[in-house]
């Protein structure tokens, strides 16, 4: 998903959201973003206390890296993805994209600016952040 | 827990702590105090679903959900039932085959217990499409609510 062949289902960022490109240590984009309590993706995870799904944050990540890079590869592994605070309803977050190898990208997603998730994706070809 | 269980349908609801879309799995088949085998299905009204196929990193979540009914039919203390609620805290390595998996069909889930530090446990799950794995991936999750008591 998030392929070349199909688009995403949900759209968690904006373009007038994206944050200033930084340049070093690697070129990296970010974009802002913040998800209400009634977005479909707190339904049911869990009842009474609404926590973004972790699977969520990949589809955060991964949308970022399509953004940057609109004929995105298949997503064929995650590596070492790690979360480390929950994602609470408008909570104010941040996701950053950058490449760590030809084909992977890393991911970090703060949340009230303390890392809630961080990861790498690997993709079937190239990204290149630009 | 003595020995293996096969619950009925109806009781995934009462082990698995996600409710309404965000619940893939629908039935126990086996679980034993290492290992479960479940299946799952992804609906297609599922938030993440789109063009009627759904991401396949959706398949860590049935995992997760695998992982989740283990730890709830698991449980030493037979005294005490409903769902655990848990944390996925880590994904150490997962592979995609494809990068989609189909929607409103069987998901055969497993998950198998690899070390256990309570409240931490790892575990190794799959996800297989009428026996084809498209999901393979180690996991770790954090009990975060002790069991409800019955």
């Amino acid at each position: 998903m998030w392929h070349t062949e199909v688009p995403p289902a949900m759209s968690f960022l904006r373009p007038g959201d994206r944050l200033a490109a930084v340049a070093a240590p690697a070129p990296s984009a970010s974009w802002r973003f913040s998800l209400p309590p009634d977005d479909p993706c707190f339904a049911g995870h869990f009842d009474g206390e609404p926590v973004l799904p972790g699977i969520v944050h990949v589809a955060v990540a991964m949308e970022a890296c399509a953004l940057v890079h609109p004929s995105l590869p298949a997503l064929v592994g995650v590596e070492d993805l790690r979360f480390m605070r929950p994602v609470l309803p408008g909570d104010a977050c941040q996701v950053t994209v950058a490449p760590l190898a030809e084909a992977a990208v890393r991911f970090e997603i703060q949340c009230e600016a303390t890392a809630a998730s961080r990861g790498v994706l690997v993709f079937a070809g190239p990204w290149a952040a630009r | 827990m003595g020995g293996p269980v096969s619950p009925p349908d109806d009781a995934v609801a009462a082990v698995v702590p996600q409710t309404g879309l965000a619940r893939l799995l629908t039935t126990v088949r086996h679980c034993d105090a290492t290992s479960i085998r479940a299946v799952g299905s992804i609906p297609r009204a599922h938030p993440l679903v789109s063009s009627g196929a759904a991401p396949a990193f959706l398949g860590l979540e049935l995992g997760a959900q695998a992982a989740a009914a283990m730890a709830a039919l698991a449980r030493p203390d037979p005294g005490r039932s409903g769902p655990v609620r848990g944390r996925l805290v880590r994904v150490r390595t997962a592979r995609f085959a494809q990068p989609t998996l189909p929607v409103d069909t069987p998901l055969d889930v497993t998950a198998d217990l690899v070390a256990m530090s309570d409240p931490l446990a790892v575990y190794r799950i799959g996800v297989r499409v009428a026996g084809e794995e498209r999901v393979t991936a180690t996991l770790s999750t954090y009990a975060i609510t002790p069991p409800v008591a019955s």
